[in-house]
């Protein structure tokens, strides 16, 4: 049994060839393919190469069959391989997989930054994800009182 | 639920406490860290927009700060309140709102509480605090207007109940805002008045001045009723922005009124508790809803009430009334034609009696002249 394959081509002009059962696991390749306009190969001008490896990658883990069984404690371990990544590259990822809608690598990425910043105070936040203080002290001390009423 | 990342490009709102020196916006394209704008708003849609976080990342640096005023906040505002939000932005296409979203953010989820001012007398102060969840609603908001300024969209949170040093009563802080307030009628009343802002009292969420509604003398009587306050036991405050504030006494309930969820005063609208499956008459204005077939809602010009009377009661009391009307207006005709007419009347009988003085008179010159024809012929 052959099965269909797709072509994928990134904004930075790379093509990958996937297997079509992966690839739907994207709504918005599904779409495509329902609508039969795949023939040439399907663009992704908002995605570039390197992420769109991570993402077939995620999509063929979780292509989950007989021929690829896998326990959801598995998975678990894996996301937590999978996500050991370059801050900009998690970043990405959001944004692939908010523009091809892969639902559970979307909610996967936005909780890991989420778990970043959620609770925690604005030197952790500053120190994780190097970003500069650049207020005066007094423009923190009014910005500090400005945001400090959630707080009370 | 995802996301298309589509946003336009808004004008930075500038906080009137704090400026930048430096300008702090940043092209968004092709920026991927997490000040990239999109990131954000993915991430935080993702955590149902976390109102601790969001105020934790608005102070990270210049830039998180500026997204936050001109993105994140006004996002969580639609997120937890779109109807009310919807209503108070209009159509105003740039997305802004007056006093910031920040501000209105922070009217939606945060008690001020309240402070001895001009005509409300509190011998400790008590702190404002974080709510996490508040009922805003505009038909409470009309209690508050003045009946000239009924027009006015007010959108206003139940009062939130903070122990007060000694005494039975409760004090009561709520807080409201209005929409388009620069072209109310209650800021032009206000103007009209020359009412004077306040020197020492500001706005607790935008800072801005605020004019007191009491020394305006525009607090209608509805408004302690609405609040469970005693007339003359509440302040408060209106400021530039069309953000209110005020404090109350709330009376105590007692046992029999907790109990008894009747309200009998129905002049300016109440709540009344019915049991399940008592009929109703609902008078308002009926449009097709799609799918489900058709809805009720509050019309732009009208009225709109729920009532457990039957209609025809509701209209009996009025045909009464016409009825009334009517004859009286029909006796106020009669006697209007009886009055002008008289005068006709007089005029017809004052022109026969003439014509009758004439003929008499004629008849008797006629007679005379015969007497003394003949006396001479005598």
């Amino acid at each position: 049994m052959s099965s269909k394959m797709i072509v994928l081509m990134s904004s930075d002009g790379q093509s990958f060839e996937v297997e079509e059962a992966v690839a739907i696991q994207s709504q918005t390749i599904a779409h495509m393919v329902e609508d039969d306009c795949v023939a040439d190969g399907i663009p992704l001008a908002n995605v570039e190469s390197k992420i769109l490896v991570k993402v077939i990658e995620y999509c063929k883990k979780y292509h989950v069959d007989e021929a690829n069984p896998i326990s959801e404690e598995d998975l678990n371990k894996w996301d937590e391989k999978f996500m050991d990544l370059e801050q900009s590259t998690i970043f990405e990822l959001i944004l692939a997989a908010n523009y091809l809608n892969i639902k559970s690598l979307f909610d996967l990425t936005c909780q890991t930054v989420a778990d970043m910043i959620k609770g925690k105070t604005p030197e952790e936040i500053r120190s994780t994800f190097n970003i500069e203080n650049d207020f005066t002290p007094e423009e923190e001390e009014a910005v500090r009182k400005e945001n400090q009423w959630a707080f009370e | 639920m995802l996301l298309e990342g589509r946003f336009s490009v808004v004008q930075m709102n500038t906080n009137r406490r704090l400026k930048f020196n430096q300008p702090s916006r940043l092209p968004n394209s092709g920026k991927s860290g997490i000040e990239n704008e999109r990131v954000l708003v993915l991430v935080f849609e993702s955590i149902s927009w976390d109102i601790h976080t969001l105020c934790t990342i608005a102070s990270l640096s210049r830039r998180f700060c500026a997204i936050a005023r001109r993105i994140l906040w006004r996002r969580l505002c639609v997120n937890r309140a779109p109807g009310m939000v919807a209503a108070l932005s209009g159509e105003d296409p740039s997305g802004r709102i007056d006093g910031g979203w920040h501000a209105l953010a922070k009217l939606m989820f945060f008690c001020g509480g309240g402070e001895s001012t001009r005509y409300f007398n509190l011998s400790q102060p008590t702190s404002g605090h974080f709510a996490c969840e508040s009922r805003f609603s505009k038909t409470s908001g009309r209690f508050f207007l003045p009946k000239n300024c009924r027009r006015d969209l007010l959108y206003m949170s139940d009062p939130c109940e903070h122990q007060a040093v000694g005494g039975d009563e409760h004090l009561g802080v709520f807080r409201g805002v209005f929409r388009e307030f620069m072209r109310s009628k209650t800021r032009e009343c206000l103007v009209r008045r020359q009412a004077a802002l306040e020197e020492k009292v500001r706005c607790p969420y935008c800072g801005g001045r605020v004019w007191s509604m009491t020394a305006a003398r525009l607090v209608p009587k509805s408004a302690a009723r609405r609040l469970g306050s005693r007339e003359g036991g509440l302040e408060f405050f209106v400021c530039v922005n069309g953000h209110l504030h005020g404090t109350c006494w709330l009376i105590p309930l007692s046992s029999e009124e907790e109990d008894n969820g009747e309200d009998d005063d129905n002049s300016d609208g109440s709540e009344l508790v019915l049991s399940i499956g008592t009929p109703v008459t609902v008078v308002g204005e009926v449009v097709k809803d799609g799918v489900r077939g058709f809805r009720i809602q509050n019309p732009e010009n009208g009225l709109f009430f729920v009532s457990p009377v039957p209609l025809d009661k509701i209209i009996f009391p009025l045909e009464k009334w016409s009825r009334r009307f009517k004859y009286v207006s029909i006796g106020l005709t009669v006697v209007g034609v009886i009055l002008i007419s008289k005068h006709v009347i007089e005029y017809i009988v004052e022109r026969r009696r003439g014509r009758l003085l004439r003929k008499r008179v004629a008849d008797a010159a006629a007679k005379r002249a015969e007497l003394v024809t003949g006396g001479i012929k005598l």
